[in-house]
């Protein structure tokens, strides 16, 4: 009975040389040529386990003639990296096997009850469960950096108690408080006060699962600064407990920039203003003044070319002002 | 039946321009005023049966302004018998919008007023057969 079709590689963990006969040959019988590492003592053990070849699983006696029991789980579990440790022992240490499960180790094993059948169940069994587990790991930890290393800040806060149950960098970051100093606060404490009512109001109403909040609301960094940020808020269970998890983006700067924009425009519609009724108010005189001089049946030919310089001066100003003003209109309907 | 000119503007300079203007170009028998309270005033008490009049009306003067004047005047029984040329300093394409929408202003120009204004303004068919 065999389904793996790569060599088994095993380290067996033995110093008793009966005991590694009897496991040697229970593998023959159902592994098709194991590829299998001997030590006697935990030296041995360790100096196998550094290399950089991989083991498929590990079989370990609890008890070497240099390291044993809990301390010797212990390192061996450390040293063992992905490959699942199986512990072998006697009736007498049947108690202390079942506790190394919680230390690490994947199975335990019964010398006196051993069968080649069994013996490699656990082995495949173990193989599997570790892999399935490392896998698992590995997906938690991806969802963690989601979070951790998000560059908006986030975090999660009790709905009951409005406490702050995990927080990421950026949020550490953008509100210049500890980890520790943050996680001993409400998200109340990061509102001016006076807003304090309506974040207990939005808790309220968005406490049921599933609906989400969105909004632009005022927070409060460590320095006391207001910072305007945008929210999106989810329901989650977090460690048992009803939970939001918040994703908040400062959007201070963007607005400053904004009203500075619309200031300036605001600024250009005044000077078009200007432009428009008070600039030309006097030009527009000189102009009626220029022409009305001109008709007059008494103007010398001299007389009359100054003033059609003078208009001529006008107009051109008069262009410009109406350019000015055209520009200022285009921005306005923009 | 007879037709008044009234020129209404606050800037001296622009009425004296505007006299002128009109008396060689349009008609002898006008008046002049500095804003549109005294204007609205001069309507209400001297009006005649028959008479009608077109106004020579700036928008921006103290006491009361060429909108309001162009409101007042809605309330007048006679306010069919008045035709309002808007004449502004002000090259500004939202008031051109507003003055349409009261149905005495027959035409909006910029000043100053020039003989080729003047001469345009007397061939407008609303003034057919006052002049």
């Amino acid at each position: 009975m065999s389904f793996h079709s790569q060599a088994l590689r095993l380290l067996i963990v033995e110093d008793n040389p009966g005991d590694y006969i009897l496991i040697e040959d229970y593998l023959g019988e159902e592994v098709v040529r194991p590829a299998i590492v001997h030590a006697t003592t935990f030296a041995q053990a360790r100096e196998s386990l550094s290399e950089p070849i991989a083991f498929d699983a590990i079989l370990l006696d609890l008890s070497l003639p240099d390291n044993s029991g809990e301390a010797l789980v212990n390192e061996i579990v450390q040293l063992a990296g992905p490959a699942p440790v199986i512990v072998l022992t006697g009736y007498a240490n049947k108690g202390f096997s079942i506790r190394t499960l919680s230390l690490g180790v994947s199975d335990y094993l019964l010398k006196d009850e051993l069968t080649a059948s069994q013996l490699y169940k656990s082995i495949a069994y173990s193989m599997e469960r570790k892999r399935i587990q490392l896998k698992l790991n590995e997906s938690e930890e991806n969802y963690r950096n989601l979070f951790h290393l998000s560059p908006l800040p986030m975090w999660v806060y009790d709905v009951e108690t409005y406490r702050f149950l995990n927080v990421n960098e950026a949020a550490i970051k953008n509100y210049g408080y500890s980890r520790e100093e943050l996680l001993s606060m409400t998200i109340k404490d990061i509102r001016p006060p006076e807003d304090v009512p309506k974040l207990e109001e939005i808790v309220r109403t968005t406490i049921s699962p599933g609906i989400t909040y969105q909004g632009a609301i005022r927070h409060c960094n460590k320095k006391g600064e207001i910072r305007l940020v945008e929210i999106q808020s989810s329901a989650i269970e977090f460690e048992g407990k009803k939970a939001r998890i918040i994703l908040a983006n400062d959007i201070t700067e963007r607005m400053n920039y904004l009203r500075a924009i619309e200031d300036k425009n605001q600024k250009l519609q005044e000077i078009a203003w200007i432009q428009s009724h008070v600039v030309r108010a006097p030009l527009a005189r000189i102009m009626g003044l220029v022409e009305f001089i001109a008709n007059q049946p008494a103007t010398n030919p001299e007389s009359a070319e100054l003033l059609n310089y003078i208009l001529t001066s006008a107009n051109e100003l008069d262009e410009v002002i109406r350019t000015i003003v055209m520009k200022t209109e285009q921005v306005e309907n923009q | 039946m007879s037709l008044k000119i009234l020129i209404v503007d606050d800037d001296s300079v622009i009425i004296l321009l505007h006299k002128e203007m009109v008396k060689r170009f349009i008609s002898n028998d006008l008046l002049c005023f500095l804003n549109g309270k005294s204007t609205l005033d001069y309507l209400t008490e001297h009006v005649n049966e028959g008479d009608s009049f077109l106004i020579f009306l700036d928008i921006n003067m103290p006491i009361m302004n060429g909108w309001q004047f162009l409101d007042a005047i809605q309330a007048l029984p006679f306010s069919n018998m008045i035709s309002v040329v808007m004449v502004t300093s002000s090259i500004d394409t939202k008031d051109r919008g507003k003055a349409k929408q009261y149905p005495q202003v027959i035409d909006f120009v910029e000043k100053p007023l020039s003989i080729k204004t003047c001469n345009q303004l007397k061939q407008l068919p609303q003034l057919a057969g006052l002049l």
